[in-house]
């Protein structure tokens, strides 16, 4: 820390503070045209000039991009640092004397009437006094390049390129907020919403914290969500092995440091033109070393922390640049990253255990971390051959295929092919907590996390210990993030960034400032007033009708939201010795056994038993919160209050299910 | 001493912090909301909070996953 003397106030900042934010810090006041905390000090404007005395020589200098890295005395009002203030703004009061920034900070230094005219005068009260903030901002913070300075000296100006609002113009708003004077408008908006302000004012709210906050929150500008690879490590939830642990020691080597350096920095978002997240990341000129692009440089989208892990850790493949040729290959061939993670991980313990060998898989090698072999396996899947053909009907189809035709345990298969309702999972372990296993197995679309993510509320934080708080989550939380899917909007600017008050909210797991700024935009598109309840009731209406819906395809029954045991619990002794410790408390504890008594097969089945219990008990609450019968399907009284029961022929399929009055 | 860590007993020396309490548990993840006694402290006091014995911690991570 240095010591700084500020107008004869002593403080201490951190090395590299600007003198500006110094003396707001002591609530000192000094006027800045052309400052942001969201973007980098320009130093253009002047006038929030003061003295500095580091003990040798005075001297004037800009407050905003002054960085302290000595002791110094500060004196922001001393006759030279007015002097110059003067100087500056009788400037600017000449050439734009209506503008209020201008007229304030001039008073201040005793200034109402400039003593000359200027010949560029102009009367307007929201004239540009050319700060540059809204340049910089659009260049630095939205990552765009719309706004530039043209001319140069009298007749610069801020203008678009040829002087029209260009497609790469997001309407973000970002310049017009960050505008000192209101020079920024926007013209009519082609979507044509009802109150085009208060959608963009929501999301100046998000930019606003995604520019100042994410840098230290969870750096999704820098290195997207790869940075969950070394938070779910380091948590025991990073899917190792087909799920079997949840940590690895050379998990460092695929961490969010080792993407950053690979990933482009500083432009657009991949995924939604525009968004300040900017979370979707690319790799460029990834040299290819297998397939049929092979020896080419190729910009691969991605990898996100899904692929790194599914792709990653789960298949013990611990190289990024197999990870990247990974996610090129799916994405090439049409293949989903986590589907293909996790049928390998499934694929790779087969082998492992002895249901495949090299025979089986035409000589490929399949132990837990083949790069070679998993490359072969994706290229033969495109081609429609091989060990291939097999591998990408998927686990569903496989854990068939292995026991017809190589004579494998059904039972073992069912235990750790990690899919339900024929969809693989994503890439969480889920072991602890019985609130994921339920967010994953009652999942209208299968076992992905998009409806619920419980793990840390549940497992880390201990917030929803009961089965009736388990189910009120498995309520909120799914109706919740389908309303993002409803209004095609992104989850992540909901909880990826945290507004500075959050945890004051008295409920900051719902975010609630952000869930209010979600009502103003869909007011603000729609014209309609809504409340965070009624989003809530939008999404039940969908979720109720997409069940029915399953339940139609036949996919919507209490069965089918049955889940491997691989995601309840250890299925294997190796598992369950891997975190014996764990594992004995909870049987010592919770199921009241003697474990010191009991063999390892004894308290695996045990911890068994109790678990699947436990999950059928999820299944109850959650049935019964949601207004669905034991079999999880919504009643009549539901489908009716929801208004949905006059969908043709729907109350008719409730019936023929068994669904009585 | 003895503190109640997210509704679970645990052991610790004396004189922990706030801060030295999520590195023991290595609670890395950043958006945390912490409670001591259900009174917040803010993270630029983590280092400076000193636990005592007795007391109950909630450790609140805010992660909703993608
Ligand atoms: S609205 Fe956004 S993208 Fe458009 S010019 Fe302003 S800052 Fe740039
Ligand atoms: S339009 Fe506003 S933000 Fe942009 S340079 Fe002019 S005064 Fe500054
Ligand atoms: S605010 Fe410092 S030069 Fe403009």
């Amino acid at each position: 820390m240095i010591e700084v003397t500020i107008d004869g106030r002593k403080t201490e900042v951190a090395p590299g503070t600007t003198i500006l934010a110094a003396a707001r810090a002591l609530g000192i006041p000094i006027p800045a045209f052309c400052d942001s905390p969201m973007v980098e000090p320009y130093g253009a404007c002047r006038v929030c000039s003061v003295e500095v005395d580091d003990g040798r020589k005075k001297r004037i200098v800009t407050a905003c991009n002054y960085p302290l890295s000595k002791p110094l005395a500060v004196l922001t009002r001393s006759d030279r640092a007015l002097g110059v203030r003067r100087v500056v703004l009788e400037m600017m009061l000449a050439r734009w004397p209506n503008v209020k920034v201008i007229r304030e900070a001039a008073r201040d230094v005793g200034l109402t009437e400039p003593r000359f005219s200027h010949p560029k005068r102009n009367e307007s009260e929201s004239a540009c006094i050319l700060c540059g903030l809204c340049v910089r901002l659009c260049h630095e913070g939205v990552w765009h390049r719309v706004l530039a300075f043209e001319g140069r000296g009298e007749s610069r100006r801020v203008s678009m390129p040829y002087g029209k609002q260009p497609p790469e113009c997001v309407g973000c708003m970002a310049c017009a907020n960050v505008c000192p004077t209101g020079a920024i408008r926007f013209a009519e908006d082609p979507n044509r919403p009802a109150n085009a302000d208060r959608i963009r004012r929501a999301g100046a709210e998000l930019t606003r914290e995604v520019l100042l906050l994410d840098g230290s929150q969870c750096r999704m500008r820098e290195v997207g969500t790869a940075h969950l690879v070394e938070i779910m490590n380091d948590y025991d939830l990073l899917p190792v092995h087909n799920y079997r642990f949840g940590a690895h020691a050379e998990a460092h080597r695929i961490a969010s440091d080792k993407f950053k350096p690979i990933f482009s920095q500083g432009i657009d978002d991949g995924c939604a033109l525009g968004c300040d997240m900017a979370c979707a990341k690319a790799v460029e000129g990834h040299l290819l070393r297998t397939g049929p692009d092979k020896g080419k440089r190729v910009l691969v989208d991605g990898p996100e922390y899904e692929t790194a892990s599914g792709c990653g850790s789960n298949l013990g493949i611990f190289e990024p640049w197999a990870i990247v040729e990974i996610n090129y290959y799916c994405d090439h061939y049409g293949l989903d990253t986590i589907s293909f993670g996790t049928l390998m991980a499934f694929v790779m313990e087969c082998f492992e255990a002895g249901a495949l060998n090299l025979e089986r898989t035409g000589g490929i090698d399949l132990r837990f971390g083949s790069i070679d072999g998993t490359l072969e396996v994706l290229h033969q899947m495109a081609r429609g051959e091989g060990f291939g053909k097999i591998a990408g009907q998927g686990i569903r189809r496989m854990k068939r295929i292995f026991a017809e035709r190589f004579g494998a345990d059904p039972a073992f298969l069912q235990d750790i092919g990690m899919e339900a309702k024929g969809l693989e999972y994503s890439e969480y372990v889920t072991k602890e907590s019985l609130a994921q296993q339920g967010g994953y197995g009652i999942a209208l679309k299968g076992p992905q996390h998009d409806e619920a993510w419980l793990i840390f509320m549940d497992m880390v934080n201990k917030q929803i210990p009961t089965f009736e708080d388990k189910a009120e989550a498995l309520h909120y939380f799914p109706m919740w993030r389908t309303w993002f899917g409803l209004n095609g909007l992104c989850k992540l600017l909901w909880n990826d960034v945290e507004p500075e008050d959050n945890a004051e909210s008295g409920a900051p797991a719902k975010v609630p400032r952000h869930v209010r700024g979600y009502c103003e935009f869909f007011a603000g598109m729609t014209g309609k007033e809504v409340a965070p309840e009624d989003l809530i009731a939008q999404s039940e209406r969908v979720y109720n009708f997409q069940r029915v819906f399953n339940l139609k395809m036949g996919f919507g029954r209490r069965r089918h939201d049955a889940i491997p045991y691989r995601s309840q619990g250890p299925v294997t002794a190796e598992e369950y010795l891997s975190r014996e410790e764990r594992y004995d408390k909870q049987l010592r504890e919770e199921v009241g056994a003697d474990p010191a008594t009991m063999t390892l097969d004894e308290k695996r089945a045990a911890l068994r038993r109790y678990r699947e219990d436990r999950y059928e008990k999820l299944l109850d609450a959650v049935y019964k919160r949601r207004g669905w019968t034991s079999d999880g399907i919504p009643t009549l009284a539901k489908v009716r209050s929801l208004g949905i029961d006059r969908v043709e022929g729907l109350v008719d399929l409730l019936r023929a299910n068994g669904v009585a009055e | 001493m003895r503190l109640t860590v997210n509704g679970e007993p645990y052991a610790c020396s004396e004189g922990l912090t706030v801060e030295g309490l999520i590195r023991e548990k290595t609670f890395t993840f950043p958006l945390k909301v912490v409670f001591v006694n259900r009174q917040l402290v803010r993270k630029d006091r983590f280092a400076s909070t000193v636990l005592r014995d007795g007391d109950v911690v909630e450790i609140v991570h805010l992660i909703g996953g993608g």
